[in-house]
């Protein structure tokens, strides 16, 4: 876990937030010095609640990635898998929503924005492979 | 005897910079001070032959006159010029010593090879026939594969160019794979800048980095801390009760030039969630000994047995690993 994002990454997503219909605000969260992850918390308009935000950095996001997740991110939150050509277990989709989290690439967080119970979506990304 | 005194001056000197490592600033600095006062001191003499001084009944007039030494003047004016140059031939000297240079290009493939392993990566991941995108989702793959071209390859190629213009000798053999990856990399660069230009004729080279990993395997057996690593964490793992089956290492501390972090890669016999749980918890614990040990991050890839699909895939996209154990 950490910030090994190509500057662009942040950039793209930060500019997809300003620009998305359901998002008023969004701020990173994360603290420069101590943690080593980029993380947001994005405020939402219609009543629909908070979302917290992680880009991981990994090129494969693990089981054991999410049990070592960074400690902001817990029910409501979302793990963005930020690289493009990143990937993450399916695995973890199941547990994760058990926890009211959802994980994704891009395309299913800004779906997800959408939805105030994101963790039940199913994003295009995992529909295809259903 | 000339060579006798030759290798006092050389002892001498060596003594002197283990004494005083800043020498040369020191010693220019004096000779700018010493122009300076040089040029200055008829000032300061003027300046002092107009001092009174008043204290109860004593008075004392401080009468000094000096005519002007017209030499001084001119040592003085050499001195300052003299530093001036030194200084500039300094910077020079230090701006042209930043530039590293390569005897051969076995010592220059250590620094090739991870730039090589990053543009790999690159295409492997974006490229025009990898599977990024496959999903269809992600439309902006493409566009990031465009802008990764310029943004990452190019710039990483430039690197490549740089060293084997800094690399004083080229063995026969390897001339022709370096005459070709240089033509690769200015075919490409021309190709981003005109898409309409074909480069097939001037494809990557893959004997050039069957050379640079040849190379780079050799010459990183003496360099990286490879066994370091592998005994630190043989003794550690049995330490925190951890049963993998294998581990690797990946990434730049093959070559012995991992900065910031140390890439592993983890296979575990894991098959429930709670035990996967229980292993991040013991991985956490080993990465901030790692940590307080060497100073770098360990990045460790845990896969277990539910994972083993995706540990496949990972390892294809690996370029090169070693297991340690």
């Amino acid at each position: 876990m950490g910030r090994n994002l190509y500057y662009t990454i942040p950039r793209y997503l930060e500019n997809a937030l300003e620009q998305h219909a359901k998002v008023e605000s969004w701020s990173r969260i994360d603290d420069a010095k101590a943690d080593n992850d980029y993380i947001y918390l994005v405020k939402r308009i219609d009543r629909l609640s908070d979302i917290v935000i992680h880009a991981s950095d990994e090129y494969i996001y693990q089981l054991t990635d999410y049990f070592q997740k960074p400690y902001q991110i817990d029910a409501g939150s979302f793990i963005l898998i930020a690289r493009p050509e990143a990937d993450y277990d399916y695995a973890i989709v199941e547990l994760a929503s058990q926890d009211q989290i959802s994980i994704g690439k891009f395309s299913a967080l800004m779906g997800a924005l959408h939805v105030e119970e994101h963790w039940n979506y199913i994003p295009k990304e995992r529909r295809e492979v259903r | 005897m000339s060579n006798e005194l030759t290798i006092n001056k050389i002892a001498l000197e060596k003594l002197n910079r283990f004494l005083n490592p800043n020498f040369e600033t020191k010693f220019i600095s004096t000779l700018l001070v010493a122009g300076i006062a040089l040029l200055g001191y008829q000032r300061v003499l003027q300046l002092a032959s107009s001092l009174e001084v008043f204290s109860g009944d004593v008075y004392v007039k401080l009468a000094l006159s000096s005519s002007t030494d017209i030499i001084f003047v001119i040592i003085g004016a050499l001195m300052v010029i003299t530093s001036c140059f030194l200084f500039w031939l300094r910077g020079e000297r230090s701006r042209e010593s930043s530039v590293k240079k390569y005897k051969t290009l076995y010592d220059a493939s250590l620094e090739i090879r991870p730039i090589m392993d990053e543009n790999r990566r690159v295409f492997i991941n974006f490229g025009p026939n990898s599977d990024s995108g496959s999903s269809g989702a992600l439309r902006h793959d493409f566009e990031v594969w465009e802008r990764l071209k310029i943004e990452q390859i190019i710039p990483n190629n430039e690197k490549i160019l740089g060293i084997l213009n800094h690399t004083f000798r080229f063995k026969k053999d390897e001339l022709s794979p370096v005459e070709r990856i240089k033509s690769h990399i200015q075919a490409f660069e021309t190709h981003c800048e005109n898409p309409n230009q074909d480069y097939s004729e001037h494809q990557f080279p893959l004997e050039f980095a069957d050379l640079i990993n040849k190379y780079s395997s050799e010459k990183s057996k003496a360099l990286n801390n490879i066994e370091t690593y592998r005994s630190w964490i043989i003794e550690n793992i049995s330490e925190v009760k951890l049963k993998p089956l294998k581990i690797y290492l990946y990434g730049s501390a093959l070559y012995g030039q991992e900065a910031t972090d140390v890439d592993m890669i983890m296979k575990t016999s894991a098959t429930q969630v709670n035990q996967i749980k229980d292993d991040a918890k013991v991985c956490q614990l080993l990465s901030e000994d790692f940590k307080k040990q060497f100073g770098l991050h360990l990045h460790l890839k845990v896969f277990s047995e539910l994972e083993a699909e995706a540990y496949k895939r990972y390892f294809g996209k690996v370029p090169a690993v070693e297991r340690i154990y």
